[in-house]
């Protein structure tokens, strides 16, 4: 967390063991629960930000999640915090990467508490390493947002759902490199992407060049668009070189479902300028709809196209 | 893919999610978080409202009344890169939303909370808006 914190706040993070955390109007008693032993460790990590503190409360139960009695001392604490703070303003989280307990929700969203990772009404976990990412994202937007009027996000249930907006597109990510792996990926940045991702970026563009090399198989489109396969991987997005520099290489092409054998430049007369209707991933090759009557499959080294209209016989190319 | 709520401004007119990021994103102080996992801006000084389901009581038409009763304001768009989807049609508007967002629901005399790819025709919302498809 303490390194986490240093990535998004820089110099300005510093962390104290067993501090004594003290309200700023000390002229009433208050109690603050906390479920466990009477004595409890705190570590506090600090950050300058602005009139705002985020109060946060780390858990590590192993594999048992938190529950509502967890969040509830929480409350306790940023309530009493705020209760007797002389104008700085304060905003809890709570992370416990092994999740929460269903009952959980109603508390911090009532009171405005942040939950690491989201609460999503199914079960769900999340690795140390995902949690640690999603504070990170939360921190580095949070020092953003408080460039804008902040006011809304001390009222229940903003911060709430403000955190859990930021952290529970993870689940798809997570879900998504189970699925697929590092199967596609984004060229310019080098994000794990989808085939939902790769569909909408290409569809409707227009086949303008394909290039066969030792590397791979690089299929140019309109826009500054581009789909590599190398190898099992799949690359997409916007290039900015017009042709590979690897020495280009001749692949076996095919024509019509059966596979006949045929030459690149007859493959190539039909499939450049159509542009992409559907897409198709079958494991071990990869399909482009185009102009809704043929059918270009790639394969790691192999080019196939056949038209798509029935009866098969009458429309063989 | 942006989530696709529909987004009106403080007239009353529908406006674009795809456009409204693409201005947020000329403004690179408003875009939250832009990484693997998406991109969210802060929309919340702009008056973006988000149809929230329920239609003018007579004409059915949407209404941008600050009240929260007809619209929502909103304070971030997003674009999810690898969110679950789907469409279900929730009073008279169709909405894109995730596939497990919550809903509360009414259940003879109380409530119960539903995901959205639970939504069955024919559930009614606690705001009184039933579910269609």
């Amino acid at each position: 967390m303490y390194e986490t914190a240093c990535l998004v706040f820089g110099n300005t993070v510093t962390i104290e063991h067993n501090k004594t955390i003290q309200i700023e109007v000390a002229v009433a008693t208050e109690v603050a629960s906390f479920v466990g032993p009477p004595k409890k460790e705190i570590d506090v990590i600090t950050a300058d930000i602005t009139d705002v503190k985020l109060l946060i409360s780390c858990k590590d139960f192993g594999s048992s999640k938190a529950d509502p009695a967890h969040v509830q001392e929480w409350v306790a604490v940023v309530n009493t915090m705020n209760r007797y703070s002389a104008g700085t303003r304060l905003i809890g989280l709570v992370i416990s990467p092994s999740g929460f307990t269903s009952g959980c929700e109603p508390w911090a969203s009532t009171h405005n508490l942040g939950l690491i990772p989201p609460l999503k009404g199914k079960k769900l976990s999340f690795s140390v390493d995902t949690s640690l990412q999603m504070v990170e994202r939360v921190l580095r937007a949070f020092a953003k947002r408080l460039n804008f009027p902040y006011e809304n996000l001390t009222q229940a249930p903003t911060f709430y759902d403000f955190v859990y907006k930021l952290t529970e597109p993870f689940e798809g990510r997570d879900q998504n490199a189970v699925e697929n792996g590092s199967r596609y990926e984004l060229i310019e940045s080098g994000w794990i992407s989808s085939f939902g991702e790769l569909v909408r970026m290409l569809k409707g563009e227009i086949l303008e060049s394909i290039a066969t090399t030792t590397t791979g198989i690089y299929v140019r489109f309109s826009n500054g668009l581009a789909f590599h396969m190398l190898g099992a991987q799949i690359k997409f997005g916007r290039v900015r070189e017009e042709l590979p520099s690897q020495e280009i290489v001749e692949v076996p092409c095919q024509k019509n479902f059966s596979g006949e054998t045929c030459s690149m430049s007859f493959l190539l007369s039909l499939v450049i300028g159509k542009h992409v209707t559907s897409a198709g991933d079958w494991g071990s090759r990869f399909e482009f709809g185009l102009s809704d009557d043929l059918m270009l499959s790639i394969e790691p080294n192999l080019l196939q196209v056949y038209r798509t209209r029935n009866p098969i016989d009458e429309n063989l190319l | 893919m942006s989530d696709k709520p529909l987004l009106l401004n403080s007239r009353g007119e529908s406006i674009s999610i795809d456009e409204l990021i693409e201005t947020c994103r000329s403004s690179p102080e408003r875009i939250l978080a832009d990484d693997e996992i998406g991109l969210v801006a802060y929309v919340g000084d702009l008056d973006i409202f988000a149809v929230s389901g329920l239609g003018h009581p007579i004409h059915g038409a949407p209404s941008p009344l600050p009240d929260g009763r007809w619209v929502q304001k909103v304070n971030e768009v997003s674009i999810v890169r690898f969110g679950k989807q789907i469409r279900r049609q929730i009073g008279s508007v169709v909405k894109t939303v995730d596939a497990d967002s919550i809903f509360v629901i009414v259940d003879g005399a109380g409530l119960r909370k539903v995901k959205a790819g639970d939504l069955k025709p024919g559930m009614v919302l606690k705001s009184g808006e039933k579910v269609y498809l």
